[in-house]
Formats: structure tokens, sequence, C-alpha cells
């Protein structure tokens, strides 16, 4: 049994990129890789940096333990590692995942689905419907998530086609629970939509807030569900049929806006926000954070692990932080 | 913890946009355009959401959203930016965007909206009698704060007049200036059309009565109003509620310096659409200011009759 309570978050180390962070990504097998403004990156640790790839980078993410894809709002998505480089032209890339031996990349109404293993084989290009893609995630099977500018859309990816679409305005973050098969998405009216995979159409709308949920995470058997709007972050106790409490828990606790949010496999929840100031929280002590920390400024990327063992933040001026979290164990 | 000064943000519209922000840019400035790579560019592609779908007056640019982050998140942002609006591009939206999106309004400070107009092409239009721009391009010039008439040199000193003339009737509250290629001169327009802050102080508008309304029949209007007495908070307050949930679809700039009773000094207000934001000034406003509101509405449709009883109607009794 765990004790959040007794939660320690001990930095293993600190450094400095020469360009603001804009993503952080973490391997199966727990291996880092950060990508900067400037399109140099950090694989692994401080000791191990590399010139530019990409001229504008947005977002990137492993494939496997060797391979890394990194999206550029202008020349695509770049594949990297084992000694090969290797450019793939995109329209508008702004996203990328990568799960089951496929890289998917959301661009401009469009998303391309390469192979990890042959990534010089032409991408299956699929036109979403849903205008420029701003969030994606893997699903279940071949299935994936995309969110755009004008809606919602599964797509099979095995099939090469859409699956679902459903409409919504400005999704611009999606998460996944694995074990309850549940989607999440948010969108800029201010509301959190709430679908099962195997029936989208009948989805839960949690409203009610004033600024629009720009972060959110929900944990692996779908029963909590977190979201950033503003300084304020809500609880979503959600219940095995997907109908989540009426009335969640919701406080204000950052003294400035929540500018990155991550929940590890453990339950545990990090928030970053605009003056750098992170806070570690437990889904059952959620008035009070279990571990905070500091960069020294915006945060701009926080992700956990796979085992929930290490947690990763990056700020806008390029700091960048790693701390092993141990989960307080009661005896 | 890093604390800075937002990023100051000039939105450059109309036919010769792109071409005006390349001779404006320092080399500490970075450019957002679409089609334009260079040293500090960042590319965007016009992608549009609503905040409620279906409502025309909360429509984002997303894509300025996360052009404007990118080129700021960094540890040495530019000193300024250039947006260059697109042909086609819907400035209004521009600016709403840059105004009211709450990740932006801590990075980033709308400097102000500069046009640029090909001199030669109005003159055609006005000697053949045809409209001065679509519906969009009229709604750009009425709310910019400057006017660069390019190619002004092809023309007749009579033809600039009559295109000031006509400039005069749909924007009232921007400068109009002739683009020049000499080095000098060119210097001293940049510095009448980047750094202005125009749009977070009063209106700059000379206003000689208490209500004016002008415009074109088939454009955007623009409505001045004055008071000279100061204004009760609640009731100027409900008012300008009021003008926002009223307008909000038709309103493409709000801008005023309320000398509001017992404050010590004006308050500021400006908006786009259904944003609005307010603040105390922070210049001295000239002495024969002091004590004065000034108010002006950009919109389309305005009831000027009723916007200004009610306006009227806020002074303190």
């Amino acid at each position: 049994m765990t004790d959040h309570l007794l939660t320690s978050a001990n930095e293993r180390w600190r450094t400095r990129l020469d360009d603001g962070c804009r993503s952080v990504a973490w391997s199966p097998g727990g291996r880092l890789f950060v990508i900067a403004a400037d399109g140099s990156s950090l694989i692994d640790d401080p000791s191990q940096l590399t010139a530019p790839m990409a001229p504008d980078p947005v977002d990137a993410a492993w494939l496997g333990e060797r391979r890394v894809a990194v999206v550029d709002t202008v020349g695509g998505v770049v594949f990297a590692g084992s000694g090969a480089i290797d450019a793939q032209p995109v329209d508008g890339a702004r996203c990328v995942d990568s799960a089951q031996g496929r890289t998917i990349v959301g661009g401009a109404n469009v998303v391309a689905l390469f192979g990890d293993t042959n990534e010089d084989a032409p991408a299956t290009t699929i036109t979403t419907g849903a205008g420029q893609s701003h969030a994606l995630c893997h699903t279940v099977g071949g299935m994936w998530a995309v969110g755009g500018s004008s809606g919602l859309v599964l797509i099979d990816g095995a099939m090469g086609e859409i699956d679902v679409r459903l409409e919504m305005d400005g999704v611009r973050a999606v998460a996944w629970a694995d074990d309850a098969e549940r989607l999440v998405a948010a969108d800029l009216a201010g509301s959190l939509h709430l679908i099962g995979i195997h029936d989208p159409a009948r989805g839960v709308e949690l409203d009610g807030y004033p600024d629009p949920v720009r972060h959110l995470a929900i944990s692996a058997d779908g029963g909590l569900l977190v979201a950033a709007a503003d300084d304020e972050l809500t609880w979503w106790r959600i219940d095995d049929e997907g109908d989540p409490d009426d009335m969640p828990e919701r406080a204000v606790v950052h003294e400035h806006p929540v500018t990155a949010l991550a929940m590890s496999s453990d339950g545990l929840v990090t928030t970053g926000d605009a003056a750098g100031r992170i806070h570690v929280w437990s889904p059952w002590v959620t008035d009070h954070p279990v571990a905070t920390m500091t960069l020294d400024s915006e945060i701009v990327a926080s992700e956990w692990s796979s085992d929930g063992s290490r947690l990763a933040v990056a700020s806008m001026c390029g700091e960048l932080a790693v701390y092993d979290v141990t989960p307080g164990a009661v005896a | 913890m890093v604390n800075r000064s937002p990023v100051p943000v000039t939105i450059v519209g109309g036919a010769g946009a792109e071409d005006l922000a390349r001779t404006l840019r320092a080399p500490d400035h970075g450019i957002l355009a679409g089609s334009w790579h260079g040293p500090g560019s960042v590319q965007i592609d016009a992608d549009t959401a609503h905040r409620t779908p279906g409502c025309s007056c909360c429509a984002l640019r997303l894509d300025v959203i996360d052009g404007l982050l990118r080129a700021v998140r960094r540890p040495n942002p530019p000193a300024h930016v250039l947006l260059v609006a697109e042909p086609g591009d819907d400035v209004t939206t521009i600016a709403y965007t840059v105004l009211s999106d709450a990740d932006l309004a801590r990075h980033v400070r709308l400097d102000g909206v500069v046009v640029s107009l090909d001199a030669v092409a109005m003159a055609t239009r006005k000697a053949g009698g045809a409209p001065l721009g679509s519906g969009p391009e009229l709604e750009t010039l009425a709310i910019a704060d400057a006017i660069v008439l390019d190619r002004a040199s092809e023309l007749t000193n009579d033809a600039i007049i009559s295109i000031r003339h006509s400039l005069g009737a749909i924007n009232a509250i921007g400068s109009t200036l002739e683009r020049t290629a000499d080095a000098a001169l060119l210097s001293a327009q940049r510095q009448r059309l980047i750094g202005i802050d125009a749009w977070h102080g009063a209106p700059a508008v000379g206003a000689r009565i208490d209500v004016e309304l002008r415009g074109p029949d088939d454009g955007p209007h623009t409505l001045i109003l004055r008071q000279r007495a100061p204004l009760d908070p609640d009731a100027v307050d409900a008012w300008l509620d009021r003008v926002i949930e009223s307008h909000a679809q038709r309103l493409v700039r709000l801008q005023g310096a309320l000398a509001i009773d017992s404050a010590p000094a004006r308050v500021c207000c400006h908006g786009v659409r259904s944003y609005a934001m307010s603040h105390s000034e922070s210049a001295d406003p000239p002495a024969s200011r002091r004590g004065e509101s000034l108010v002006v509405i950009v919109g389309h449709d305005l009831d000027a009759g009723d916007l200004s009883s009610e306006f009227a109607a806020t002074r303190v009794r």
C-alpha cells in the first residue's frame, strides 16, 4: 500500500539547454529525449546533446528505444537515431505519437501514418476533416484519436480511414485511459468530452469551465480525470459506467496559470505554472501538494517515465530537470 | 523566475504587408508570416476555431497563438514581432486573438495595426467609381493605427489629397503616411509605426463635438463619443457591458479613456468583438484632456443614437 503524503522527489540532475524547451518524451524503457526550440536535443542525460535537426520543432516521440520522431512546422517529420536521419514532409505537422510499431503525425487536415521499421516507405495519408491537428494519442488496437481546430476524429490506422468524426470546436488536448478504453478531449468552449471508445456518439460532456481546459490527464483505469484551466485544477471521479461525480473537487492550485500537467502510472499528478513552480499532487490529498520544485521560468513540458519513477520538467528558458519520485510506503 | 515585459506585436496587413514588414524589421525583430522564411521568421498557416461553436464573434486564430508562443517562449525572445496578415486574412480576428488569449496575454502586447495600401490602385478605383475595398478590407482600414501609402510618389498631389480624404472618412483613429525609400525618412516613419502602443492608452483622435459618426455607406462606421463631466463608475461599467453584449458580433474595435468620478487617473479600455479589458491610464494626458472621457467604437450597424444617449447618461448626477 502506498501513502502519497510521504512521497519524495529528489533531483537527479538539472541542466540548461541553449534554447527554450519544446517537448519532452520518455521511451517505454525509460530513455529521455528533449527537443529545444533551436532544433538541438538532449538524449538520456546532459552529456549527450545533438546538433540542431529541425528548424522549428514542436513535438517529439520515441519509436521504440533507438529512434525518435521530431515534428517540425516547416519540414514535416524528422526520424533520427541509430546513425541515420531522414525527413518526410507532412503539411502543417504539429503533433506526433508512436505505438504498436506505427508513428502518426498530425498535420493540416491530415494525418500521416508511418511504419516504425521503415520510415522511408510512403506514409499513409488520411484526410481528417478536423482542421489543423493539435493533439493526438493512440487508443486501442490500430485506432488513434486526433483533435483539431474543427473536431475530433477516431482513425482506424489498419484500414487507413476515419472511423468516427465528432464535431467540436478547437480540440487542443486529448488523453486516453487504456484499461477503461475511455477517451477525453478538451475543447475551446470550456468543455471536456468523455467518450467510450466503443460507443463514441454516447459521450458525457463536462462543462462549467469559465476558461478553456488547456491541459488534462486521465488514469489508466479511467477512474480519475484531472483538468487544468487557468490556475485551477479539477479532479473528476468517474465510476465504472463512465459517469462522473456531480461535484468534482476544484481548487486554485497555483499563483500563476497552469502551463503543464501530467499523470504518472502511480496516479501522482504534476502541474507546472507560468512562474516555473512545479507541484506534485496525490489524488487522495488534493488540498496540498506532496512535493514542490522550481525551475527558472514558465514550465512548457512535464512528463513521467512510463514506470512512474522519474519526472522530467522543462522550461521556456531551456532549464531541464529530472527527479526521482518515490511514493511513500506504509509499513 | 524570469520576469520580463510582454513582447510588442504589430499586425501588418494590406496588399503589400509582407514587403512592408521586411522593410520595417530590425535585426532583433521576429516576423510571423505564412509564406516567407527568413531570419527571425516563424511560419503560420491560417487555422481558425471558435471559442463557442458557431459564434463568429469569438473566432480565434490558433495558428497565431501557436506561432507567437513559439516565437517568444524562448530565453532571448525578439524585441518586437511583426505579424504579417496574408491577403484575405481577417485582421480583426487576428487582433481579437492577440488580445484575448490568456497564454498570449502573458507574453505579448498588441502594439498596433499597420496597413499597407497601394495608392495607385486606390486612385484608379476612385477614378472609376469602384468601391474602395471589400468589406474585410474596409474593416482593416477602419481599425488601423497607421496606413502606409505605397507608390504614392507615382500620383499627383491632388490624387494623394483625395485618397487621404477618403481614408479619413473610413479611419478616424490612425494616421496616414506615404512610404518612402529614403533611409532617413524611413527611420522616422518606423517610429510612427513600431513601438507606438496604440491599443492600451487613450484613443488617438481629436474630438471637437460630443457625438460624431463617420464611415462609408458599405463599410464599418466609427462613432466618437465625448463627455467633459465625470462618469459614474457603476453606470459606465453597465454601459460597457451592454455595448459588448449587444454589439459583440459587429464590434471591430473599442477604445476609450474614461474620467471616472473620484478616480485618480482615467481608466482606459480597449476591445474587439466579445473581448474587452480596462486598466488605469499609464501616461499623463495633456492638460486639455484631463477630465475628458473619450470613447471610439468602430463597428457595423452601430446604433449611434442609443449608444450616445446611454453614454451621456453615465455622467454623475
